[in-house]
């Protein structure tokens, strides 16, 4: 499932750029300018990087207690 | 009033404390347990119905959320590491109010760490030592688990305090102060009435975690009481016995899971009681070197550090008479793991690597600590550079790995599963122990680097300084890593892990060997001690001892 989401990602993307060269992505291209400035240090990529382990452990405890 | 009267008071206080817990309160004895009982549970009315009363539910309930805190107080750390080469990192959280420093993050991160992991690692493995030792149960499991979070918020109070000390005008710390002692005393009175029930004559761990326990509140009466807490050098005590409260329940909580962990009787009962005794008659050089901290606890106004000739002497001696219950715990607790040979038994048992690493560090960091507290204890301050990275060690490589240890060594028995995988286990101790030893250790050089240059009145940027902080908050990263590993471990363990009462497969063969044994060994250990061969001597049935004589034809 993720490879096949990750190839039709890449399918889509590069469709969009045939299509309507020099356009903006819709959604995406408004959303990135409000973190400019923001992820400006290498400190971020480790912090994202807690941030999922956070996550593995509430998604882990999440899906243990509500199994069978 | 000086610093070896106080001492003196402390150890009167321990002592009066002591024959209380073993002969009773007189006539009250009977009296105060029912009341303590009533006050425990049902005077907490609705609440205490939130939790359950299962069996091991408070301990597991603590280690789960010791082991939490674990992500948290290492995330924090590693930001406090880095910000100390990039202060702006974390600019972009001024929109939220939030001006994160390295130094407030640092303390904080060291106050996560100790509260919230150790102190929760340690209350919650003596909730399963004290009642196992003693032959009896936990005196209300209901409390002990409510407690849990109440705890977990005072750790919460404590992080938002040494960020933030002020809100509206309020002193923050003290509010900290105030709730991690309402569930202290509780799970104090809890202990106390465990120790009460017990049915057999409790081993020296178990009073080393009550002791330790009943330490931390009794210090800082005892102080109020003869006087010096409004004084730097009482202040800088109080911090001190901080560290020996923490010390006792952390020799206690190795000395069980090293035993339990490794299947080995305790080494030496003797060297446990020099532990144990020393531990109260020395000052621990475990801690921040400041007193500043318990003056913010406390909520009084920091005094500045001027011991007189008298507390200095003292205090030295002191403190370098604290090596020899940290050299007797180290050594106890390895020759315990060793047992009869030169292997440490269960290696890969969860919690042995931790436990192993811990006995093995403490010394070396408990004489770096001594080298700095009299550089600071007598006034010359040329040490105070490398404080931070070495109280970092003391919390990184000693007592988080040692409260780690004795948890995941009594988990499974407390929970009744296993943890999940013993490979994720052991990836974990590689993760948290490299990283926060390599770490820490670079972050040292950087310190002793820019010592060199401050004391050479060097003005400029010292770059290779920096950039070895670099590397050494990178390095530190394998910790949080590794937290979230164990984390995930446990709790995952706690839901689907192989149940506590399986035992291991035995073995379909077995060795018929001619010596009485008196107990089951293992052929590695017959090796080890020298006495086996591997080569098979074949003695004819038919052989005597009379002599030979040439066949009669």
């Amino acid at each position: 499932m993720l490879v096949m989401g990750f190839v039709s990602t890449m399918v889509f993307l590069i469709l969009y750029g045939i299509l309507f060269p020099s356009s903006d992505l819709p959604v995406i291209s408004s959303v990135l300018p409000v973190f400019d400035g923001v992820f400006d240090s290498g400190i971020w990529f480790f912090i994202l990087g807690a941030m999922i382990g956070v996550f593995a452990i509430l998604g882990t405890m999440l899906t243990e207690a509500t199994s069978e | 009033m000086g610093l070896i009267t106080s001492m003196a008071a402390f150890w009167l206080a321990i002592l009066v404390v002591f024959v209380l817990v073993n002969r009773g309160i007189w006539v009250f004895t009977d009296v105060s347990k029912s009341m303590s009982m009533f006050m425990l549970e049902k005077a907490l009315g609705p609440p205490i119905d939130f939790v359950e009363g299962k069996r091991g539910s408070a301990a597991t309930s603590w280690i789960i959320q010791g082991a939490l805190w674990l992500i948290p107080a290492s995330v924090i750390t590693f930001c406090g590491l880095w910000l100390s080469h990039d202060p702006e990192a974390l600019h972009s959280l001024s929109s939220w109010g939030l001006n994160p420093a390295s130094t407030s993050l640092i303390t904080s991160g060291f106050l996560v760490a100790v509260y919230g992991s150790v102190g929760m690692l340690l209350i919650g493995s003596s909730m399963h030592i004290v009642p196992e030792l003693g032959g009896t149960t936990l005196a209300t499991e209901k409390n002990a688990t409510l407690m849990s979070f109440v705890w977990t918020l005072a750790v919460f109070v404590m992080f938002i305090a040494a960020n933030k000390p002020e809100i509206l005008g309020i002193k923050v710390m003290p509010l900290a102060t105030l709730l991690s002692n309402l569930a202290l005393i509780a799970v104090i009175v809890n202990m106390l009435l465990t120790a009460a029930s017990r049915t057999k004559k409790m081993p020296l761990p178990a009073w080393m975690m009550i002791i330790g326990m009943i330490s931390a509140p009794v210090s800082v009466v005892v102080l109020a009481i003869t006087g010096p807490l409004d004084s730097g050098s009482g202040q800088w005590l109080a911090t001190r016995m901080g560290g020996t409260s923490f010390f006792l329940m952390m020799s206690g909580a190795i000395l069980y899971g090293a035993s339990r962990g490794s299947g080995n009787p305790l080494w030496s009962r003797s060297l446990a009681a020099v532990t144990m005794v020393g531990a109260i008659l020395t000052i621990n050089p475990a801690g921040l070197i400041e007193g500043e901290i318990a003056s913010d606890f406390l909520g009084i106004s920091a005094a500045s550090f001027e011991p007189s000739r008298n507390d200095i002497i003292a205090g030295s001696f002191l403190l370098a008479l604290s090596l020899i219950p940290i050299i007797a715990l180290s050594a106890n607790v390895l020759a315990t793991m060793r047992g009869d040979d030169v292997f440490i038994e269960n290696p890969d048992s969860p919690g042995m690597p931790e436990i192993n690493l811990a006995a093995f560090m403490a010394v070396p960091i408990a004489i770096g600590g001594l080298f700095v507290l009299t550089d600071h204890l007598t006034g010359t301050n040329e040490l105070t550079g490398i404080h931070t990275s070495l109280v970092l060690m003391g919390v990184w490589v000693v007592f988080v790995p040692a409260s780690l240890g004795a948890a995941l060594s009594i988990f499974p028995e407390a929970s009744g599963r296993n943890v999940l995988s013993v490979n994720r286990s052991r990836w974990a101790f590689w993760l948290m122990a490299g990283g926060a030893f390599s770490g820490l250790v670079f972050t040292m050089m950087a310190d002793f680097s820019d010592m060199a240059l401050l004391e050479a009145a060097i003005e400029e940027e010292n770059s290779t300084a920096s950039r070895i902080r670099v590397l050494g908050s990178i390095l530190f990263y394998g910790t949080v890593l590794g937290s979230i590993y164990h984390s995930l471990n446990i709790i995952s363990g706690s839901f689907r892990g192989a149940l506590a009462d399986e035992g291991p497969t035995p073995s379909s063969t077995s060795i018929s060997s001619p010596y009485k044994l008196t107990k089951e060994t293992t052929v590695r250990k017959i090796l080890a001690q020298r006495e086996g061969k591997l080569d098979t001597v074949v003695v004819p049935e038919s052989s005597t001892d009379v002599p030979g004589n040439p066949t009669e034809l």
